[in-house]
């Protein structure tokens, strides 16, 4: 909602800052079309945030449910196993062990990205 | 629905009925046990292929992708056919014969598909069975034989039909309530797991082909995605009646 109203601001504000600066016989074309873009600017963010975070937890949902009914027995087992260790360490323990596991993945990445 | 079209399902469903599907399906599931058998023990390294298979043809479908949208779709549709091909081997149900409890709409598609493929064989039956029938009173060799296949064949052709037709008018009997429960369970699953669902999904759209649970697991970022992580899974195996043995063992 917050980058419908920004988006249409926006473009207002370039609109009206080139239809003060126009000629007199430019300004009665711009006058239209600045209503046209504003309107087609608010009304594309709008659906682009409204579409996207709607569907995005759909997305997510279909993912998560699709993925986990897609694991074995076993691995469900292993990952619950570990997810009960992590969840047993302090804070700071946890804190300490996802930043090493983030940082792995970062070198991981950009070893590959070199590659 | 108004009470005229659920009189049409219903009749149509006790026409199906008469012509066998019931009593079909029955045979229907019995060699759908048999096939999740013989794969397990005669083919371990199914799933291995059939994604090279998925990744073959993801491969040919990118090399004629024009946008990153129709790529990124592609992509998308490779991982949810592996992870359909993995939960079909975990609980040993053809995904065209079964309605799942968490999409149970999903199926519809699949039964209009299946059958699709079987119309489609009763018409190549169609065809060929009056060419056999000439052919076998012509004493031509091997008509015969043929010919008694091509007939099981239709045989089973017009009973899948059949099956398809009546769990299609069985569908769209209860469609609205399976519509209106599903989307029950899926605004609940958001509120209870959106954020491990993100961290899922996240990985999902980061990789091209599935992420391992390491992966995911190493993804996370605070100790809410662990949680609702875990509660996914203990759900998970739930719904599947497996029984947890957790450990304080470490094992990062």
């Amino acid at each position: 909602m917050r980058l419908t109203v920004w988006v249409g601001l926006s473009s207002l504000g370039t609109a009206t800052y080139k239809f003060v600066k126009a000629k007199p016989a430019e300004r009665k074309e711009m006058g239209k079309d600045a209503l046209v873009t504003t309107a087609t600017a608010s009304v594309t963010s709008t659906i682009g945030d409204t579409i996207n975070g709607i569907q995005l937890d759909h997305i997510y949902d279909k993912y998560s449910s699709a993925y986990m009914e897609s694991r074995s027995d076993a691995e469900l087992s292993d990952a619950y196993k570990r997810l009960e260790y992590l969840d047993s360490l302090s804070d700071d323990e946890l804190a300490v062990v996802l930043q090493q596991k983030h940082q792995l993945q970062e070198e991981d990445s950009q070893s590959t990205k070199t590659l | 629905m108004d009470p005229i079209e659920r009189l049409k399902y219903r009749k149509a469903m006790k026409r199906y009925e008469q012509l066998g599907a019931v009593r079909f399906q029955k045979v229907v599931f019995a060699v759908e046990r048999i096939k999740f058998k013989v794969i397990k023990k005669l083919f371990p390294n199914f799933i291995m292929h059939y994604d090279r298979i998925c990744d073959r043809k993801k491969r040919r479908l990118l090399r004629k992708s024009k946008t990153e949208q129709e790529r990124r779709q592609i992509i998308q549709d490779t991982q949810f056919e592996k992870m359909a091909m993995r939960k079909e081997l975990n609980q040993e149900q053809n995904r065209n014969y079964h309605m799942s409890k968490k999409h149970p709409t999903e199926i519809y598609p699949y039964l209009e598909w299946n059958k699709r493929i079987h119309r489609n064989g009763l018409m190549k039956n169609g065809v060929l069975i009056p060419f056999l029938i000439a052919g076998s009173i012509a004493h031509i060799p091997g008509c015969l034989p043929l010919l008694i296949w091509e007939c099981i064949s239709a045989g089973i052709n017009f009973e899948c039909v059949n099956i398809q037709n009546y769990s299609m008018a069985r569908y769209k009997l209860v469609e609205e309530r399976l519509k209106r429960q599903e989307e029950q369970r899926r605004q609940e699953a958001i509120k209870e797991y959106y954020e491990a669902s993100a961290v899922i999904g996240k990985q999902m759209e980061k990789k091209e082909d599935l992420p391992s649970f390491d992966e995911i697991i190493d993804s996370v970022e605070n100790r809410e995605q662990l949680r609702q992580l875990k509660k996914l899974l203990l759900k998970e195996t739930q719904d599947r009646g497996l029984e947890l043995v957790g450990g304080n063992q470490k094992c990062v």
